[in-house]
């Protein structure tokens, strides 16, 4: 079965005064169809940029493309002009995003938001769009939906107005759904409500999403595979499930041990010491050795190689099959 | 809204009272005697006192001032003394070509300046955005006099193909079509001076607006809708980089009825500029303070209607408690 997005071999880096900076590193994964693929790590290890990336919208300015290549549905998005990939932004794949809050227009009004999404890709008249989106605000749990759809952002709550993101995202019934920490930014029982919402649709529509997030709870709950990333790079991937029960690589052990649920008043948090190397793109051994306890010699030199142990993937010199 | 304009109407009714106070006490508190120049020299001392008397002369001031704020508010601002006529007569004589001046070099200026701004914006940073932004910098810095002078001497001496004083041709007798063609030619030249200092202003601004927008989060929304980038620029980034650029562009109005006195000068072009500037040179007292409110009411206005615009473009923005 073909993968609805393969990233193979993917690197981009950024441009500045000061030099390039690589802050995706050889990037490989796949995601099939109706999976749930979770992207976990650390604020900068390059979740967020890789999401846009699969968008064809790499951070500018600066961003570019180091090496490697992103095919959607077997396409290379690098090969396509910048209007092919416009074209499949929004009908082939959507991204929603951290902050709700922002991340919509604030002088239009909720519906015309959405019907663009239409008009571009489907070419509805306005009636059409109208119907189809009152329908779509239904769907994703918004009551009143034909007072909503002529409000402005500023007059929704943030739960609401990530709902109408996610009505945004599903209009032209995408195969992807990037979902950038779509819930950090919500209250906890929002954030349920939102997740829940997300499983429905996987469920009743059979789409796929990429979770980004750094929430290790809303994986297990959320994602059938998991890639766990650290500067750049996948550091372990498999299923999430296994993975979260018997985590094999350091870092991620040390991700687990650090929730606050493992919290305890002799020992406070267990969070892992030091912190995200500021440029990683220097260091010649694995990126996680300055930080971690079990570090060797050798870790400090080379990089390790991926390997593969069942249906995991391993990048640490622990572990050699 | 209505009771906010109501409520912000009434304010500015205030306001200018407190400004029309200001004005009279500032015009009088200059030393001099405005009439001696517009008196026969062979009158007697004596004739002059008690003609002096008769128009008010020594008056207390605030008798004086509640005479002129009264017959102002008549719509009576006096006579000229320069010009022996009424001051509304004057403003009216000169005002319009003012405006006309103004007004066509704003617009030119914001033609030129928001695609120049939207497109450094875009590009920022780049070889074409240093570019936009050392032309910017060098219509900010060249005096109006001087950028006057050149253009004078390009397209008058060196190549003399533009008028390059007054309003119309002297000794022409042009009607309709004819005579706007030839008020046309006339304007090009002041026109463009005027026009190049407000350029690189708003130039700037909208560049600093653009960027602004450009970097939030529903930009990139938008880009992951699939909208092209042309829409992406002007239908979602420049709708919103316009709330701050209507400050600015409103904040200009006051500007095209006060006039340019250089700009005037160079070009001889009869404006409202000039007169104000020689009345003050003249102790014309009563042109000095006519023009003056004239400024007052337009300034006034123009944040209102700001205020105005405001509500209009941003729907976060309303004056009423209920919304």
């Amino acid at each position: 079965m073909n993968p609805i997005v393969e990233v193979k071999d993917l690197s981009i880096g950024f441009r500045s005064f000061a030099g390039k900076k690589i802050v995706i590193d050889h990037l490989s994964f796949a995601i099939q169809k109706k999976q749930v693929f979770g992207l976990v790590g650390e604020s900068g290890s390059g979740k967020s940029v890789t999401g846009l990336s699969i968008m064809g919208l790499i951070p500018q300015p600066g961003g570019y493309r180091e090496s490697g290549d992103i095919f959607v549905e077997g396409e290379s998005i690098f090969a396509m002009s910048s209007k092919e990939r416009a074209s499949i932004r929004g009908k082939k794949i959507a991204m929603i995003f951290q902050e709700p809050m922002t991340s919509l227009n604030p002088v239009m009004r909720i519906g015309p938001q959405i019907c663009e999404v239409l008009k571009i890709h489907e070419h509805l008249k306005k009636k059409e769009s109208k119907d189809r989106v009152l329908e779509l605000l239904q769907e994703v749990g918004i009551p009143d939906e034909k007072k909503v759809f002529n409000y402005f952002p500023h007059q929704l709550s943030g739960g609401m107005r990530q709902r109408v993101m996610i009505a945004m995202a599903l209009s032209c019934r995408p195969s992807l759904l990037i979902a950038d920490e779509p819930t950090t930014a919500l209250d906890v029982t929002i954030q349920a409500q939102i997740l829940e919402l997300m499983q429905r649709l996987v469920r009743e529509s059979g789409i796929s999403i990429l979770f980004i997030t750094h929430d290790l709870g809303v994986i297990s709950e959320m994602a059938d595979e998991v890639a766990v990333m650290y500067c750049g790079q996948i550091i372990e991937s498999g299923v999430s499930q296994e993975i979260l029960r018997n985590p094999m690589h350091p870092y991620t052990k040390g991700l687990i041990e650090a929730r606050p649920g493992n919290y305890s008043p002799e020992s406070g948090y267990r969070a892992i010491k030091g912190s995200v190397p500021e440029d990683f793109s220097t260091l010649n051994g694995c990126r996680f050795a300055q930080r971690c306890q079990h570090a060797m010699e050798k870790c400090f030199h080379s990089l390790p190689p991926v390997s593969q142990m069942d249906t995991r993937y391993l990048r640490c010199f622990l572990y050699k099959e | 809204m209505k009771q906010y304009l109501f409520r912000r109407l009434l304010q500015s009714v205030a306001i200018l009272f407190g400004v029309s106070i200001v004005i009279f006490l500032l015009i009088h508190l200059a030393p001099g005697d405005p009439f001696i120049q517009s008196m026969n020299p062979n009158v007697t001392p004596e004739l002059r006192e008690k003609m002096l008397r008769d128009i008010g002369y020594y008056d207390p001031i605030y008798i004086q001032y509640f005479k002129w704020m009264f017959s102002a508010l008549k719509g009576n601002l006096g006579y000229s003394i320069q010009f022996a006529k009424p001051v509304t007569e004057v403003i009216s004589d000169y005002l319009p070509n003012t405006i006309l001046l103004g007004s066509t070099s704003l617009m030119l200026s914001l033609l030129i300046a928001i695609p120049a701004g939207v497109f450094s914006a875009i590009r920022r940073n780049s070889i074409a955005d240093y570019g936009v932004t050392i032309f910017s910098f060098i219509g900010l810095s060249i005096p109006a006099f001087f950028f006057g002078l050149l253009l004078i001497k390009w397209f008058a001496f060196d190549w003399p193909i533009l008028p390059t004083s007054g309003m119309v041709t002297i000794g022409s007798d042009y009607q309709g079509v004819n005579k706007t063609l030839d008020i046309l030619r006339h304007l090009i030249l002041p026109t463009v001076v005027l026009a190049l200092l407000h350029t690189a202003t708003f130039m700037r601004y909208t560049r600093s607006a653009m960027i602004e927008v450009l970097d939030q989060d529903f930009i990139r929304t938008a880009r992951a809708k699939g909208v092209r980038e042309q829409f992406v620029i002007w239908k979602h980034a420049f709708r919103n980089a316009l709330l701050s650029i209507i400050t600015i562009i409103t904040l200009s109005i006051p500007g095209i009825f006060s006039g340019a006195v250089l700009t005037e000068t160079i070009f001889v072009w009869p404006g409202i500029g000039r007169v104000n500037y020689d009345a003050i040179g003249r102790r014309d007292y009563p042109l000095v303070m006519g023009i003056m409110l004239m400024l007052a009411v337009v300034i006034l206005l123009s944040n209102l209607l700001a205020d105005i615009l405001y509500a209009v473009a941003d729907p976060r923005i309303r004056y009423d408690e209920e919304a």
